[in-house]
């Protein structure tokens, strides 16, 4: 099942800042810099941060109680209970909609019932907020090319004729 | 000879005649007696067995879903357990009840089904920090992460007559309600079958004594019958058409049943064109409380209310009621049902009112348009009117407050500020959670709680630059323009091989020169957007706006790109939520499922998504959109540094005034004009975006959170030229551009050679 990452995996942004903040030190060392001396590294970014570009931020409070929720969502979908798996995810949705998780496991719940169509577009939904996030990345591409099969496969019961529908 | 026999057998005397007559007589009317009593007994039972009372569909709000680190403080928390009707109590007592102390507050809350599961009543202890939840816990202190509280009931769709009520079961009713009853009204209850001749003695009696009419002798199961299957004249064949049906009842039925039906069928309160009727529903209009939850000086005044639901009702006539609730009392305790340190207590206070806010869709008229609108696709008025159904929507009544109360005063102040007569300014706005389209909140006209013109579905006005996003999705979508990218802002004529040709003006009555795109769409540039829209093609422009509103667009001019088309708010809702959302449309919606009277689902209206613009493309466009704020049109705004985007739009000759504005969690469409469509002279930021302001800062923004597309960097570019600048210099916005883009250097305050470096690796 779908298993669930914390937000605050590394981030290759800052590992590129890093390294260009290390070569800028060789380049000031090789003397081809016209920084007087004593200035240390540039002044930090005085424009205002826009901090929701910062895949480094915090996840709200919402996030560990929307996850319970995924699980108990989960617990339903494994029953076979799609009504209340999709009502419970819903739910946790609606209470934090950036957790890329709760779109994920709503894909496959309808995958489950039978709607690729919805399953793909909420899996699609889902890696808006994956991020850096390989493994979930994985899990909605995958979703996604279940949901297309499914979708191939209703199309060839539907008209067996064209089956590269 | 038939006229022989007469005369020769001139047959019985004329008594006998009479008695044979009389006989054959009283066959007759026995036989239509006995006919009609069938008939009757046919009636009665068809209709009362199946019990189909009306009962109109109850709208639910959407539920306030609480844990620890959820921004509401202590005070507004006790907003919203007083709109759910709880009673701040010296200790908890029961379900229904709270108890503060400063920053720690106790409640026990009530029972009930959700779609995915029932909540059984709960204690919890809540604790504050000045500005949010801190902690949880339930009874036995265990840490609790996340409850719900009961959605609020904003109102009901009764049918055409007006009846609403709310049933509830025997088992729900207190016993002292029926004993209450039963004293006052019909003592012998338990005993009579169907009248009571030593009822209607005592009345008379009593009556007589008293000089008024201070008892009726009817039984309760004849009001039953007058009120459930009788109209109210008074005549002497009704009277007897009644006693025969109460008869019937009480042979059919059992008195439970009949006590209960009574408790759900009496008509007990006028709210409006509304009609109270039950129990279930007069302990909600008069105390903002279920029936269950009701103590001695409540069950007296409703049961003082039957004689005369106008006479005595308490809202108007508080003496008069009061005056019969105490008379009740008294009967209370003569009867024993309450002893006599609780009468006094009780008689000695006057009856407590608390009517619910919203309640029966008059207070949120325009949302409720919405629901309905929403519901006619499966169900007819009639159903929703008589078929029991709960409905269960987004409407988020704190965010409705909040909006209603920010374009209360807005357009107060707007009105004083500049000299404008007093009430006239109208406005209409949509609040939507980005990620759903659920509709948080929906107002239709300056006065939100009188049904009347919804502005919000129904005024379609010219958009104005509304309309100029989709010209620049459209130009990152081509690929061939990014945010830094220059266009031409000099005077042309647009389109003059056709008839409608044009000179477009900027708004300042200047032209600038080369500008970038970011100040293009920033300070709502005409010139310069109708040259991008005309390269890229009118034709495309409308194309793509009728496929991210999902609608038509008819007539492609140039002047489309300045936003000469009319639409109303909600549809620039549903437009803006596709940039909101990162490149999904979801519909707005009202209604997330309704029940039927089981409990069962009826209908779920899912949260339905489609992709519909590239992530990239849109990242860039909301980077547009955020410097809108920062250094546009928008800079005006006291949240320009806060992450948000949005677009102002203004009409021609300043006759709407509209302004759109999204952060992490709400879209706000914003719309304000004059009924008339005269000139109303505010510009999109010094009018709409008010209203926003006001709304954001009880909604406190949270930033946009859309990472960057693959291939896609920020910069700090100067906002006039688009030129690479250093972040210190004065007048820089930062840009969403693709990597590969090679930047000139601001003269005087471009990057360093570092940030050049660095930027090799990005």
């Amino acid at each position: 099942m779908v298993r669930l990452n914390t937000r605050a995996s590394l981030n290759p942004s800052i590992i590129n800042q890093r390294l260009a903040w290390t070569l800028m030190a060789i380049v000031l060392l090789a003397g081809c810099s016209s920084a007087p001396p004593g200035s240390t590294q540039p002044p930090p970014r005085t424009a205002p941060q826009i901090p929701g570009l910062d895949p480094t931020q915090p996840p709200g409070p919402e996030h560990a109680l929307t996850l319970a929720l995924h699980d108990q969502a989960d617990a339903a979908r494994l029953r076979g209970d799609h009504e209340t798996a999709i009502a419970t995810l819903e739910r946790a949705i609606r209470i934090d909609p950036d957790a890329p998780e709760l779109w994920l496991l709503l894909s496959r719940v309808n995958l489950d019932a039978g709607d690729p169509a919805a399953a793909q577009q909420l899996a699609r939904k889902a890696l808006q907020f994956v991020g850096n996030r390989a493994k979930l990345e994985q899990q909605a591409w995958g979703l996604i090319d279940a949901a297309q099969h499914l979708a191939a496969k209703h199309a060839e019961g539907l008209d067996p004729k064209s089956p590269d529908q | 000879m038939p006229a022989d026999r007469r005369h020769r057998n001139p047959g019985p005397g004329a008594a006998a005649l009479l008695l044979r007559f009389g006989l054959y007589a009283a066959a007759i009317g026995f036989a239509v007696l006995a006919g009609y009593l069938l008939y009757l007994d046919r009636v009665i039972s068809g209709t009362f067995e199946g019990r189909r009372w009306s009962v109109p569909a109850r709208i639910y709000a959407q539920p306030l879903e609480i844990y620890p680190g959820l921004g509401l403080s202590v005070d507004e928390f006790e907003v919203e357990l007083k709109r759910l009707g709880y009673t701040r109590t010296g200790s908890l007592s029961a379900p229904g009840t709270f108890h503060r102390d400063d920053r720690v507050l106790d409640v026990w809350l009530r029972g009930f089904s959700f779609s995915d599961g029932y909540r059984p009543a709960t204690r919890l202890r809540l604790r504050f920090a000045s500005d949010r939840i801190l902690s949880l816990d339930d009874e036995s202190d265990a840490r609790i992460p996340l409850v719900r509280l009961e959605p609020p009931q904003i109102g009901s769709f009764f049918a055409s007559h007006g009846e609403d009520r709310l049933i509830v079961a025997p088992e729900d009713t207190p016993p002292l309600l029926t004993e209450t009853l039963k004293v006052v009204e019909d003592r012998r209850f338990d005993a009579h079958p169907g009248f009571d001749w030593m009822g209607i003695a005592r009345a008379f009696w009593t009556n007589l004594r008293a000089g008024e009419v201070q008892q009726g002798g009817s039984t309760l199961t004849q009001q039953l019958v007058k009120s459930f299957f009788l109209d109210n004249r008074r005549t002497l064949g009704r009277k007897l058409k009644e006693l025969a049906m109460a008869i019937i009842l009480e042979l059919r039925f059992d008195k439970t049943d009949l006590l209960n039906a009574y408790i759900n069928e009496i008509y007990l309160g006028q709210d409006g064109n509304r009609a109270i009727h039950g129990f279930g529903l007069a302990s909600e209009f008069y105390f903002n409380k279920p029936i269950n939850e009701l103590g001695a000086p409540e069950i007296a005044l409703l049961v003082a209310i039957i004689r005369g639901p106008s006479y005595y009702n308490p809202y108007q006539h508080l003496d008069r009621a009061r005056q019969r609730r105490d008379l009740v009392l008294g009967l209370m305790r003569d009867q024993a049902l309450i002893d006599q340190p609780t009468y006094e207590a009780t008689v000695s206070e006057p009856p407590r009112l608390s009517r619910p806010a919203r309640r029966g869709g008059r207070y949120y008229p325009g949302f409720m348009d919405l629901v309905r609108r929403q519901l006619a696709d499966s169900y007819d008025e009639q159903l929703l009117g008589s078929g029991g159904y709960r409905v269960f929507t987004t409407l988020n009544p704190r965010i409705q407050e909040q909006t209603e109360s920010a374009i209360r005063t807005t357009l107060q102040a707007l009105e004083a500020q500049r000299g404008l007569p007093p009430d006239e300014l109208q406005a209409a706005a949509v609040v939507t959670s980005t990620q759903t389209g659920d509709v948080l909140a929906l107002v239709g006209g300056r006065r939100p709680g009188f049904p009347g013109f919804n502005r919000a579905l129904m005024a379609k006005r010219p958009v104005g630059s509304l309309m100029k996003p989709v010209v620049y999705l459209n130009a990152f979508e081509s690929g061939r323009y990014h945010l830094a990218s220059q266009i031409d802002d000099t005077p042309f004529i647009a389109d003059p091989s056709r008839p409608d040709a044009w000179t477009p003006h900027n708004f300042d009555g200047k032209y600038h020169g080369q500008v970038p795109l970011v100040r293009a769409l920033g300070d709502s540039l005409n010139v310069a957007t109708v040259r991008l829209g005309l390269e890229l093609g009118v034709e495309k422009t409308a194309q793509r706006l009728a496929e991210l509103i999902d609608r038509p667009i008819p007539n492609a001019y140039p002047s489309l790109l300045l936003g000469a088309i009319d639409m109303s708010p909600m549809d620039m809702a549903r437009l803006y939520t596709v940039f909101a959302s990162g490149g999904f449309s979801a519909r707005p919606t009202s209604v997330i499922e309704v029940r039927d009277e089981t409990g069962a689902l009826a209908q779920h209206y899912p949260i339905t998504i489609r992709k519909v613009a590239d992530a990239s493309a849109i990242a860039q466009l909301n980077s547009g959109l955020r410097s809108v704020m920062s250094n546009g049109t928008g800079k005006t705004s006291r949240f320009r540094n806060r992450g948000v985007a949005g677009k102002t739009g203004t009409s021609d000759d300043f006759r709407d005034s509209w302004f759109v504005g999204f952060d992490n969690r709400h879209l706000s469409v914003i719309w304000i004009g004059y009924d008339d469509n005269r000139p109303v002279g505010l510009t999109g930021a010094a009018g709409a975006m008010r209203v926003w302001d006001e709304l954001m800062r009880s909604l406190n923004p949270v930033p946009l959170n859309q990472s960057l597309p693959p291939g896609f960097i920020e910069r700090d570019v100067d906002y006039a030229t688009g030129a690479w600048a250093r972040s210190d210099c004065a007048a820089t916005v930062r840009i969403v551009l693709p990597n590969k883009v090679d930047l000139p250097g601001k003269p005087g305050c471009g990057p360093s050679l570092g940030e050049r470096v660095k930027s090799w690796f990005d």
